[in-house]
């Protein structure tokens, strides 16, 4: 009796239990397998050494150079085309602004068997670079060219949604107040879109420093030249788990690390802006 | 002063545009229509930001548009001060900033002089520290219309200056445009479907009606006293009527008309006899009497029947019926307790000759 009637009196109870207890589960569900890799690498007691091993280190030096040099590409070609799409009422850029998220849901292995397709030696434009004197596939550059191909959708789709979403007459005030189209850019449309864009750099680096299945097919997994710190994961585990282990949380720590630093510097620009 | 002439045609889906403006540089010109009407789509087509399938635009000696001689100012050079309706002031920069956003930088001292004064008219010198997002909605626009004028204009475009005031604001918005136009001398364009900012502000008026200026005048003129049917019916005048020519009386400069059963007298217009014509008289012009008035100059006094009593947007109005003649009446609430007039009434209307005007189709 009594508890029927504390339900009556406040019948929004066992939803909230309902919602507490969903939200620990996936809390657990996320947060277990990241403590149990700590947990795991601390008694294994050897980080230190297993980080400064030749090989631990050439894996952290690659995969920081590569996702570094990739994401100043994405930048630097995917805001224009982030920008030119969310600005455009063409049909054919709508139907490209589709094409460019394809890379998100399609596996990166077959994105890896695609890129050798076209830049490998028996690829469409293999036989041309190789006249050239160029050859891409196996290669460092051929990391950068696997991370740039599956993160750089994560960056422009961020970018083209934040664009879309700032007011257009704020820029063309700007344009009647005397600032040029690049002027306006600058200062109106990258202050009011920049929490936008600098999530989208944090998603777009944080996937290419995980890329793994296109980076094998199509660059291989060799140490110093193309083996990034998941392939270096995935070797060690076949040999030696605590480098696996060890490898996996200094990758954690780089990550987390990238996702807070951009999101205080984006807050603090914002701040500062005013 | 430049003078400004502007001649612009532009198309867009189903929307034809067609005008031609000229003002000269004391104007204050009144952009007067309903939504729609093609009002804002002026004012970016003179701000570079709309592009006219044909057109020029010419500020004084300055040509900055001629479609013939492909000559088009990117918007960015035309020095046209433009105020939105919802003010768009940047959100991530100060007042200041904003202020100075489209001056020259490093601050010359001439820039920062003319600065002080704009602050100083607009009363805003105190605001300047201030993030644009925690202002009033008053101090917002003179905000707007301080950051127009920095840039020294030599044109300034106001849409819908006080449309989001609230009434006392918009008196005091509307004394500082006028005080600006006078002290700043800028031609002026101001955007308005509200009489009574037309009629504060505009020295010439033009009502725009699907793109097109279907009437145009002084401010007092055309919204007292119309010359067509479609502006009488986008100003609201409220007795609109048919009716035929009976008679004309050019020494006493009177034409009488039939309307129903009435005689009405009008001012002397230049039709026949038999004519059918269009009559316009505005609801607040017609006075209202419980009692047969006698003695009296006005030349219209009709018996009539009140069928309905409510209230308008400017006062009480009443519907009133004499056999199938029907008149919109506007009165004060004092006039309608003091009469004590009720639904079912008789009442008497009077009303002048002269506030009956012609309206052609």
């Amino acid at each position: 009796m009594i508890k029927g009637k504390a339900i009556q009196q406040n019948p929004a109870k066992p939803s909230h239990a309902l919602g507490a207890l969903i939200i620990i589960v996936y809390v657990f569900f996320i947060g277990l397998p990241l403590l149990a890799l700590i947990i795991k690498t601390a008694s294994s007691g050897s980080l230190l050494n297993v980080l400064f091993s030749s090989t631990t280190l050439q894996a952290i030096k690659l995969s920081i150079i590569t996702s570094l040099i990739s994401i100043i590409i994405i930048v630097i070609i995917g805001t224009p085309v982030a920008y030119i799409i969310s600005r455009s009422d063409s049909k054919i850029l709508k139907i490209l602004d589709i094409f460019i998220e394809l890379p998100i849901i399609l596996p990166p292995i077959v994105a890896g068997v695609a890129m050798l397709m076209a830049f490998g030696r028996q690829g469409i434009l293999g036989g041309t670079l190789e006249q050239l004197g160029i050859t891409i596939p196996f290669t460092t550059t051929a990391v950068i060219f696997a991370q740039i191909f599956v993160s750089a959708p994560f960056y422009i789709r961020s970018a083209r949604i934040s664009f879309g979403a700032i007011d257009k007459d704020l820029e063309d005030l700007s344009r009647t107040l005397g600032k040029s189209p690049w002027h306006t850019f600058w200062n109106i449309t990258i202050p009011l879109t920049w929490t936008g864009l600098t999530t989208g750099i944090a998603l777009s680096w944080a996937r290419s420093l995980s890329e793994f299945g296109a980076t094998l097919m199509f660059a291989g997994n060799m140490i110093g030249e193309t083996q990034t710190m998941p392939l270096g994961i995935m070797t060690a585990m076949e040999t030696d788990l605590n480098t696996a282990l060890n490898l996996s949380l200094v990758l954690l720590m780089i990550s987390v690390i990238i996702l807070l630093g951009i999101h205080f510097l984006s807050s603090k620009f914002s701040r500062t802006r005013v | 002063m430049n003078s400004v002439h502007a001649y612009l045609e532009y198309s867009n889906d189903n929307f034809n545009l067609c005008v031609d403006i000229h003002m000269n540089g004391k104007d204050s010109l009144i952009l007067y229509g309903p939504s729609g009407s093609g009002k804002t789509t002026i004012l970016k087509l003179l701000l570079g930001l709309l592009h006219p399938s044909q057109g020029s635009i010419r500020i004084g000696e300055q040509v900055l548009l001629d479609t013939n001689s492909h000559i088009s100012q990117p918007a960015h050079q035309r020095k046209i001060g433009y105020v939105p309706q919802d003010y768009k002031l940047f959100p991530h920069l100060s007042v200041m900033k904003n202020l100075t956003y489209g001056m020259p930088r490093p601050l010359t001292y001439d820039h920062a002089d003319f600065l002080n004064l704009i602050t100083d008219t607009l009363n805003i010198t105190n605001l300047e520290e201030r993030n644009v997002l925690s202002l009033s909605g008053g101090e917002m626009q003179r905000v707007a219309i301080a950051r127009a004028l920095a840039i020294k204009p030599n044109l300034l475009l106001l849409d819908e200056p006080s449309s989001s005031l609230d009434l006392e604001l918009r008196m005091s918005v509307r004394n500082l445009i006028k005080q600006l136009h006078e002290e700043f001398k800028i031609p002026t364009i101001i955007v308005t479907h509200d009489q009574q900012e037309a009629l504060a502000l505009g020295t010439q008026m033009h009502v725009l009606q699907n793109g097109e200026i279907i009437e145009s005048g002084e401010p007092n003129q055309v919204l007292g006293q119309p010359e067509k049917i479609p502006t009488a019916s986008s100003i609201d005048i409220e007795n609109i009527f048919e009716a035929t020519v009976t008679s004309r009386d050019a020494t006493n400069g009177i034409t009488v008309c039939q309307y129903h059963d009435l005689n009405v007298e009008i001012p002397l217009y230049d039709i026949a006899i038999g004519d059918n014509i269009n009559i316009g008289i505005k609801a607040s012009d017609i006075i209202v009497a419980t009692e047969k008035p006698s003695n009296i100059s006005a030349r219209n006094v009709f018996e009539v029947k009140v069928t309905k009593i409510y209230n308008g947007r400017s006062g009480i109005m009443l519907e009133c019926y004499a056999g199938a003649s029907h008149f919109s009446v506007q009165i004060t609430k004092s006039a309608l307790d003091e009469l004590a007039i009720l639904e079912g009434q008789t009442l008497y209307l009077l009303f002048k000759a002269s506030s009956c005007f012609m309206l052609k189709p």
